[in-house]
């Protein structure tokens, strides 16, 4: 079985985690450095997880969109291979154009730890199946979510809007937590599925994230 | 020649400014309200290039590479010696 490959960025801090999170789902896997050149075929996905990338200078995920594991994250995509983006990576996944919009300041200003209630809008063969109602933890500072009128026509119209919040916490539109590119080979979410898979953390919610790719 | 130029980078007008917006309201408290408060950032580049004008030409290169998102913000270049 190929691994999944985590590809970790200075100031990267839930990989552990998340292979944590994929080992319970009985999937192996890989660290990539993101200053290594890597071959996506040896990998089932690629995740790209939480953290703070870079410390969130310039922009959150900007620096890190521009790194030569990004090169190959970029042609991974073009072969429609799955690409998850957790939180930071999500962020990630924005600033390198491989999925539309923006993530900004939350309108509090604050930087949000809490538990948010979720509901699925939209599913992919490669992500979690149609799940109504679970709930996850958020901690992020640039979680609200931003797009054009027109981009965000287009999600609603190709079925790309992927989860949102019950009650918005961050003031993102439409309450998106999370979306897919045209392809759908391509997520991104704000939450942390990574955090949510033991009964001791409070939910076991995250497993159904990690569990498509073996 | 080397080429001092600055990139500012301000939030684009339609977009919430979270923080100009905390700015003015601290202005406000403090009798000293404005009609309008953005905040942005400001990047100085020392670029070494034959003329200012293929100075400008790198540094705009570069602002559009990595410097503003143009979907959130809007950007422009001062040459300052």
């Amino acid at each position: 079985m190929k691994p999944v490959g985590i590809i970790i960025f200075p100031g990267t801090q839930c990989d552990q985690d998340t292979a944590k999170a994929c080992r319970l789902a009985k999937i192996p896997t890989q660290f990539i450095w993101y200053k290594d050149s890597f071959d996506y075929k040896n990998f089932s996905a690629l995740i790209l997880p939480g953290g703070f990338s870079y410390g969130d200078y310039l922009r959150a995920g900007a620096l890190a969109a521009r790194s030569p594991a990004l090169k190959n994250v970029i042609q991974a995509n073009q072969k429609g291979w799955p690409i998850l983006g957790i939180c930071n990576g999500f962020q990630i996944l924005c600033e390198a154009g491989l999925l539309p919009g923006a993530l900004v300041q939350n309108t509090n200003l604050r930087f949000i730890d809490q538990w948010v209630k979720l509901k699925c809008k939209n599913s992919s063969p490669f992500f979690a199946e149609k799940i109504k109602n679970f709930k996850l933890p958020i901690a992020h500072s640039e979680g609200r979510y931003i797009a054009r009128t027109e981009t965000l026509k287009e999600l609603q119209d190709n079925n790309q809007i992927w989860l949102s919040y019950e009650e918005n916490p961050n003031g993102s539109i439409e309450n998106i937590a999370g979306i897919l590119n045209k392809n759908k080979n391509i997520a991104g979410l704000m939450p942390h599925p990574e955090r949510a898979i033991e009964k001791w953390m409070g939910s076991t919610d995250g497993c159904y994230f990690f569990k498509h790719w073996s | 020649m080397n080429v001092l130029i600055e990139v500012k980078v301000l939030p684009r007008p339609e977009i919430l400014d979270v923080q100009g917006r905390a700015i003015m309201q601290t202005l406000e408290q403090n009798q000293q309200s404005v009609e309008d408060c953005r905040y942005g950032k400001c990047i100085r580049l020392s670029v070494s290039a034959e003329n200012v004008e293929k100075a400008k030409d790198k540094a705009k290169k570069i602002a559009e590479f990595i410097l503003y998102n143009p979907l959130t913000e809007t950007y422009e270049l001062n040459v300052i010696s």
